[in-house]
C-alpha cells in the first residue's frame, strides 16, 4: 500500500512541475465595429476663462486659427431647463494671417478682413465684431480683432436675420469681392440630429454612465463634445472632445464624469455634433468650409 | 424390508387381544395378573386380561376361550393372554421387523459415552446363576409351542421371539430352535426361516442328524429362493 | 473563419475519453460532467489526474484535474479540484486622447472563468439504483481597463483597473438506473440550483457564464464483456455519442475508446471527436485522450460575438482549443474483494435456548455458498446473534473449490447463563469471511429466541434438559440415596442400580403433585431445579426431572415418547437397571414388567419404564408404565409403527 502512495505522490510532483495557463482567446472588434474610446481633451486648464479656441454656442468647434479664412454653418438645437432652442448660423471669418494678436507670446488670434459681400441662400452677411477675451491680472479684457461675416436666428425670429439652416440639404455660398471675380458654391448639410441623455446608475454603487442616444446617420464626422456649465457665468466648458461612430449610441463611463468638480460645475453639456467640411481654395488662400448639425443638452449633474 | 412393511402398516388393524373366559380347568393353574408379583391360583370364572400370565403345573391343564380363539394350556406350560391372537402374516412381518428394532444394540450419544468402561466392570461381576428364572422360560417356550398347537401358528414366532430375549438360554435348546424354524419354513417365511436355521447352525453344537436336516432344509430354501 | 453559433456545448462532456456511464472506473471518478450522479464502482479510495497539453498558438500544458474518491459502503464521496478548468478572455482596445502629445492609452480587459472544486454523493439504494447530486465551485473574474478623466488644476486622463467578480455554487443531481446487466440508464439535471454572488457592475453581466437548466438523459449498452456504446442526449438538443472498445491482456485490458459530439447549436454538425487509448488495470488507469474540433480554433475571436453569447461550458465551447490529455486513475483497495458469496440461506427460525447443546451439534443454518475466485478458499462462518451473546460464534471452516458452491453450516453456542424467561425476536448476522477480517458478504435475518423453558415438542430434545443444571441433581440424588444408605449397602451389586433408582423415585415423587402445562401455545418444560423448587409439573417436567436424578447417579435413562396421534402426547422414562435377562427374577417375578434393551456392545441387559406422573410410588409408577408400554410399544406395534420412540437422554 505503502508503495502506491509513493507512486502517486511521485505522480502529482511530476505533474505539478509543469503547469501553464490555459491560452487565453483574444477578442477583437470586427473590422466595421470601432469600440475604442477616442477621447480629447479640449481644455487642459479647467481655471482658464480665456478661450480662443473657438468653441461657442455658435458650434464651431475647431480651432480656427489654423486656417486662413473659414466658412460655417450650423444648424443647432439647444435644450435645456426641458425647452429646446433651434439656432442657425452662418459665419464666416477671412483672416489676415500676417497680422497675428499675441498676448504673452501666444497668439490668441489673428485680425479679419471684410474685402466683400458674402451671402447665404442670398441673405446678405452682417458685419459684426470678432472679440476674443483674455485674462491680463484677474481682469478680463476684450479685445476687437476686426469684423466677422454672420448670419444668426433663434427659433425662426422675425426679429433676427431670416436665415433658417436647411438639412440634409445645401446652402448657396455667395462671395462677390470689392475687387476681382464672384463666386459661389453649395454647401451641403448634414442630418438633422436629435439626442437624448441618460444616466444609468449602475448596480451596488452611487455612480452612473451616461447613455447617449442620437439619430444615427452613419456619417464619418461625427463627434461628442462633453462640457461643464460653470456655476459663475453660466458659460460653458469644454472637457473632452469624444470621437466615435455615427451608430445612435454611446456609453460614456463613470470613470470620465464621476470626477467633474461639483462645486465649479454644477451642470454638464452634451454635444453631438455631425459635421461635414472640406478644404478649398478661396483667392489663393486655405478655406475651411463646415457644415454642421449640432444638438447640445444640458442636464444637470446627478 | 422395513420400509416396505412400513407402508403397509397404517391399514392393518391388529387385533386387540379380548380377555377370555375359563372353560375348563384341572390340576395346580396359576395366574400372574398385570403388574404383579404374587401368583394366584386359576379359578373358574374368572376373567384374563392381555397383560395376565398363566402357567400350569405337571399335570395341569386350563383351556380359555372368547368368541374367537379356544385356547388349551397343556402341563409344564405358561402364556401370556395377549399372546392368544389370530394375526396375519403381514402382521408378522411386522412383528419380525420389530424384533430386528429391538435386537439392534443401541447406539451411544457420540458426544458422551463417558460410562462404557464401568459397564463391562459390571457385567463381568454379575456372575449370579439363573435356573431358576430359566425354568419359567422353558415353560415359556411350551405355552409356545402350544400356541402353533391351537393353530395360532404366527403368534407362536412373536412370543418365542421374545421369550428368547427375557430367557437366552432358552435360545440355546437345539430342538426348540429347529422347532420354531420349521414354523417359520411352513409358514412359506423362507427368508426368515433360512437366516433362522443358519443361525443355529452357526451358534449352537449339533447332532450330526440336526446338521444333516439342517443342511437340507438350507438347501430347500435355497432352490426355493431361487425360483422365486 | 469561425462559424457563428451559439454555445450550448455539451455539458456531459468528460476529459477522460472514455464516456458514458459503465463498470469501469473512469466512468465514476473525477467527472461531474458525465456522471452528475457520482456513479461509483470504486470500491474504496479512487485517486485521479489528468494533466494535458493544449494546442492554441503556444502549446500550453496544464494539471486539469485531481479527484479524491471514497466509498463507505452504499455512500460515495468525490472531491475534485480543478486547476486546469478556466478559459481566459482577453479584449484590448485603445483610447486615443487628442491633446497635443495625441498619445494612445491601451486598455485591456481580461474575463476569466475558473471552475476551482467540486464535490459529489451519490448512494447506492440497491444493486440497480444509484441516486446523487454534485455541487461545484465556479470563479468568474473581470478586470476591464478604464480610463478615469481626473480634473484637478488640470484636467487629465489616467487608466484605471475596474475589476469585477462573482462567485457561484451549482448543483445538479443524478439517478443511474441499471435494469439489466448490459444496460445502463442515466438521468441527470443541468444548471438544477446556482447560489451565485451578483455582479458589481450590472454591465459585465452579459459576461458570465450562461446556466440555461436542461436536462441530460444517456443510455449505456454493452452487447459483449468489451464493447461499451453510450448515448447521451441533452434537453438543448446535443448529442454526444461514442464506444469503447477493451481487450483483456491477463488480468489487465487495453482499448481504445471513440466519441463525436454533434452540437446542435454548433457547426459543423460534428463539432468534434474525441478518440482515445485506455489501459485498465487492477490498481490504475490510464487514458490519453485527443480531443479535436472541427471548427477553426483560433486565438483570436469576435468580441461582439462574444459578449453577445457568452459561454456555458468553460472546459468545453466554442472557443476551446484542441487538448491532448493523460488521466491517471489509481484503485486503493484496503477492502478486501469479496471472494464469496451467500446464495442461499436456510436458518431455523426458532431458537429454543434449552437445547444449547443441540446447537453445537446441529446447524441453525446452512448457507450455500459461491467462491467467486479461481483458487481454493476456506470459507469461515461466523454469526452473531444479539440477545444471545455479544460474541461472534465462529462454526468450522470449510474449503470450497474454485467458482464452486459449498455448504456452510452455523452452529449456535448459547451461554451457559442464559436465563431469559420471556421470547424475543433477536437479529441473526450470518457472515462469511475469507482471508481477512472483512466479510465477504453477510445475511441477516430476525429469529425468535423462545424462552430458556421453551420446548418444540420433539421429545429427542427433552434431553437437553435433564442436563441442564446436572449440578443440583447430582447434589440432589446424593442427598437422598445418603438418608438410604444403610438399606443402599445391604444391595448386591446387581441390583444397586434398581433399588437406588426407587428410592430416589420415592423420596422425589412425595413432594410433588401433577400439574398441567401452564402455557397453552408453546410447550413448556421445567428444568429439574425448577420442578423440585415448584413441587410439580406435568408429565415432560417429571420425567425430566427423574431422568436427571437417575443420569445424576449414572443411570442410563431413556424418555418414551407417546406419539398417539388421538390422544394427548405423552413422555414417561425408563431405565437400564443393567441386570442381564437371566437376573431379571431378582426384581420381579413377572416378566411383562421389564424390557430387554441391548447395549453398544450387544448385551442384552433389563429395562423397566417408569410412568412419572403416577405419582404415588414406585411400584405403581412400574407398574403402569410397563402395562403401558407392553400395551402400546409391544402389543400393539407401537415401536415399529413409529408411535412410540425410545430416546436416550444421554
Amino acid at each position: 500500500m505503502k508503495k502506491y502512495i509513493l507512486y502517486i505522490l511521485i505522480g502529482i510532483a511530476v505533474v505539478y512541475s509543469g503547469c501553464d495557463k490555459p491560452s487565453p482567446t483574444e477578442l477583437i472588434n470586427d473590422p466595421h465595429v470601432s469600440e475604442n474610446l477616442d477621447l480629447e481633451i479640449i481644455t487642459k486648464d479647467i481655471n482658464n476663462e480665456f478661450y480662443s479656441n473657438g468653441f461657442d454656442t455658435s458650434g464651431i468647434t475647431v480651432d480656427i486659427r489654423n486656417y486662413a479664412s473659414i466658412i460655417s454653418v450650423s444648424g443647432i438645437k439647444l435644450t435645456r431647463n426641458g425647452r429646446t432652442d433651434n439656432i442657425s448660423s452662418a459665419l464666416t471669418f477671412l483672416f489676415d494671417k500676417s497680422k497675428p494678436f499675441k498676448y504673452n507670446g501666444t497668439i490668441l488670434g489673428y485680425n479679419t478682413i471684410t474685402p466683400g459681400i458674402i451671402k447665404f441662400n442670398d441673405v446678405t452677411a452682417r458685419l459684426t465684431n470678432y472679440r476674443v477675451r483674455y485674462r491680463e491680472g484677474g481682469v478680463f479684457i476684450d479685445t476687437v480683432l476686426g469684423k466677422k461675416y454672420e448670419l444668426f436666428n433663434i427659433n425662426g425670429s422675425l426679429f433676427n436675420d431670416q436665415f433658417t439652416f436647411p438639412y440634409n440639404s445645401s446652402i448657396a455660398f455667395f462671395y462677390n469681392p470689392f475687387i476681382g471675380q464672384s463666386m459661389s458654391f453649395d454647401i451641403s448639410t448634414p442630418y438633422e440630429i436629435t439626442g437624448n441623455v441618460q444616466f444609468v446608475k449602475t448596480q451596488n454603487q452611487n455612480n452612473f454612465n451616461a447613455e447617449l442616444n442620437w439619430d444615427a446617420g452613419n456619417t464619418n464626422k461625427f463627434s461628442i463634445i462633453i462640457g461643464g456649465i460653470r456655476t459663475s457665468n453660466e458659460q460653458n466648458f469644454p472637457f473632452f472632445r469624444i470621437k466615435t461612430r455615427d451608430d445612435g449610441h454611446i456609453v460614456i463611463p463613470n470613470s470620465i464624469l464621476k470626477n467633474i468638480p461639483r462645486n465649479i460645475f454644477g451642470k454638464i453639456s452634451f454635444t453631438f455634433i455631425r459635421k461635414f467640411d472640406k478644404l478649398t481654395n478661396l483667392q489663393n488662400t486655405d478655406l475651411y468650409v463646415v457644415s454642421q448639425s449640432i444638438h447640445t443638452i444640458i442636464v444637470e449633474i446627478p | 424390508m422395513i420400509k416396505f412393511i412400513l407402508f403397509f402398516l397404517f391399514s392393518i388393524v391388529v387385533g386387540y387381544a379380548q380377555s377370555f373366559d375359563v372353560e375348563k380347568l384341572s390340576g395346580n393353574v396359576k395366574i400372574l395378573s398385570s403388574g404383579d408379583e404374587t401368583w394366584q391360583q386359576l379359578k373358574p370364572k374368572m376373567k384374563l386380561d392381555g397383560n395376565t400370565i398363566i402357567s400350569t403345573d405337571i399335570n395341569s391343564s386350563v383351556t380359555i376361550k372368547n368368541d374367537r380363539i379356544r385356547f388349551t394350556l397343556k402341563e409344564s406350560s405358561a402364556i401370556t393372554v395377549s399372546n392368544l391372537k389370530k394375526i396375519s402374516l403381514d402382521e408378522l412381518l411386522m412383528a419380525l421387523a420389530m424384533e430386528n428394532v429391538l435386537n439392534t444394540p443401541r447406539k451411544k450419544g457420540s458426544n458422551k459415552s463417558d460410562n462404557t468402561a464401568v459397564y463391562g466392570d459390571k457385567i463381568s461381576s454379575n456372575t449370579l446363576t439363573t435356573l431358576q428364572s430359566n425354568d419359567f422360560g422353558v415353560k415359556r417356550i411350551n405355552g409356545a409351542k402350544q400356541l402353533v398347537d391351537n393353530g395360532l401358528k404366527e403368534s407362536a414366532i412373536i412370543t418365542v421371539q421374545e421369550i428368547y430375549r427375557k430367557y437366552p438360554t432358552t435360545k440355546k435348546d437345539t430342538n426348540t430352535r429347529i422347532y420354531f424354524s420349521d414354523i417359520l419354513f411352513e409358514l412359506g417365511l423362507y427368508e426368515e426361516a433360512y437366516d433362522d436355521y443358519a443361525d443355529i447352525s452357526k451358534t449352537l453344537d449339533l447332532s450330526n442328524e440336526q446338521k444333516n436336516y439342517i443342511n437340507e432344509k438350507l438347501e430347500q430354501i435355497s432352490k426355493k429362493l431361487i425360483n422365486k | 473563419m469561425l462559424s457563428y453559433f451559439s454555445t450550448f456545448a455539451q455539458s456531459s462532456f468528460g476529459l477522460n475519453g472514455m464516456l458514458g456511464i459503465s463498470g469501469e472506473s473512469f466512468t465514476s471518478m473525477n467527472s461531474f460532467e458525465y456522471n452528475p450522479s457520482n456513479y461509483s464502482v470504486i470500491k474504496d479510495w479512487g485517486f485521479s489526474f489528468t494533466y494535458g497539453g493544449e494546442f492554441a498558438e503556444k502549446l500550453s500544458s496544464n494539471l486539469y484535474q485531481i479527484t479524491t474518491a471514497k466509498k463507505f459502503k452504499s455512500h460515495f464521496f468525490s472531491l475534485r479540484y480543478t486547476p486546469g478548468y478556466q478559459k481566459e478572455f482577453v479584449f484590448r482596445s485603445a483610447t486615443s486622447t487628442g491633446d497635443s502629445t495625441n498619445e494612445q492609452i491601451n486598455l485591456e480587459s481580461k474575463y476569466l472563468y475558473k471552475e476551482l472544486f467540486g464535490f459529489g454523493y451519490s448512494y447506492k439504494i440497491n444493486k440497480d439504483v444509484s441516486v446523487g447530486f454534485n455541487g461545484r465551485y465556479f470563479k468568474q473574474d473581470f478586470t476591464e481597463e478604464i480610463i478615469t478623466a481626473i480634473f484637478s488644476d488640470t484636467l487629465y486622463l489616467v487608466k484605471e483597473s475596474d475589476v469585477d467578480n462573482s462567485d457561484f455554487w451549482k448543483f445538479d443531481l443524478g439517478l443511474i438506473w441499471q435494469p439489466h446487466d448490459k444496460l445502463i440508464f442515466n438521468f441527470a439535471t443541468r444548471n438544477l440550483l446556482i447560489f451565485k454572488n451578483n455582479l458589481e457592475n450590472q454591465s459585465n453581466n452579459k459576461f458570465e457564464i450562461k446556466t440555461n437548466k436542461s436536462i441530460i438523459i444517456g443510455i449505456n449498452y454493452n452487447p459483449t464483456n468489451n464493447l461499451i456504446f453510450n448515448l447521451n442526449y441533452e434537453s438543448e438538443n446535443s448529442f454526444l455519442t461514442g464506444f469503447t472498445y477493451l481487450i483483456p491482456i491477463n488480468n489487465n485490458k487495453i482499448g481504445f475508446a471513440f466519441s463525436a459530439f454533434p452540437d446542435a447549436h454548433q457547426k459543423p454538425f460534428i463539432a468534434g471527436i474525441n478518440p482515445a487509448v485506455i489501459f485498465i488495470s487492477k490498481y490504475f488507469d490510464l487514458s490519453l485522450t485527443y480531443i479535436k474540433y472541427f471548427s477553426d480554433r483560433t486565438t483570436i475571436s469576435s468580441y461582439s460575438d462574444f459578449t453577445e453569447n457568452g459561454i456555458s461550458n468553460i472546459l468545453h465551447n466554442k472557443y476551446s482549443y484542441d487538448k491532448l490529455l493523460l488521466t491517471t486513475n489509481f484503485k486503493l483497495n484496503t477492502i478486501a474483494e469479496q471472494r464469496a458469496k451467500i446464495l442461499d440461506i436456510e436458518i431455523e427460525n426458532n431458537i429454543y435456548p434449552a437445547l444449547s447443546d443441540k446447537y453445537m451439534d446441529t446447524p441453525i443454518a446452512k448457507a450455500k455458498v459461491l467462491n467467486l475466485t479461481n483458487e481454493f478458499i476456506e470459507v469461515k462462518p461466523l454469526m452473531s446473534m444479539n440477545g444471545i451473546s455479544s460474541n461472534k460464534f465462529q462454526s468450522p471452516i470449510v474449503s470450497i473449490a474454485p467458482n464452486d458452491t459449498g455448504d456452510i453450516n452455523y452452529y449456535l453456542s448459547i451461554p451457559e447463563d442464559y436465563s431469559k424467561v420471556n421470547p424475543e425476536i433477536v437479529y441473526a448476522d450470518f457472515y462469511i469471511n475469507t482471508v481477512n477480517d472483512d466479510f465477504d458478504d453477510e445475511y441477516q435475518k430476525p429469529i425468535l429466541v423462545n424462552s430458556i423453558n421453551a420446548w418444540d415438542g420433539n421429545v429427542h430434545n427433552l434431553k437437553y434438559f435433564v442436563f441442564r443444571d446436572m449440578d443440583f441433581s447430582i447434589k440432589y440424588a446424593k442427598a437422598i440415596l445418603a438418608k438410604h444408605k444403610p438399606e443402599i449397602d445391604t444391595l448386591t451389586d446387581a441390583t444397586s442400580d434398581f433399588y437406588k433408582a426407587k428410592i430416589i423415585f420415592n423420596a422425589f415423587i412425595e413432594k410433588l403433585t401433577y400439574t398441567s402445562d401452564p402455557r397453552a401455545s408453546v410447550e413448556y418444560v421445567q428444568y429439574p431445579k425448577q420442578t423440585l423448587e415448584l413441587k410439580g409439573g406435568d408429565c415432560d417436567d417429571l420425567s425430566v426431572c427423574y431422568g436427571s436424578l437417575l443420569e445424576s447417579i449414572g443411570i442410563e435413562t431413556a424418555l418414551v415418547d407417546y406419539k398417539n396421534s388421538s390422544t394427548v402426547k405423552h413422555v414417561n422414562v425408563m431405565f437400564n437397571t443393567k441386570l442381564l435377562p437371566q437376573q431379571a427374577f431378582l426384581i420381579t417375578g413377572n416378566d411383562t414388567k421389564y424390557f430387554i434393551r441391548k447395549n453398544e456392545l450387544g448385551i442384552a441387559e433389563v429395562w423397566i419404564p417408569i410412568e412419572t406422573t403416577s405419582l404415588s410410588d414406585f411400584e405403581s409408577a412400574w407398574i403402569l408404565g410397563s402395562e403401558k408400554f407392553q400395551t402400546e410399544a409391544i402389543n400393539e406395534f407401537g415401536l415399529l409403527k413409529g408411535m412410540i420412540e425410545i430416546i436416550d437422554v444421554n
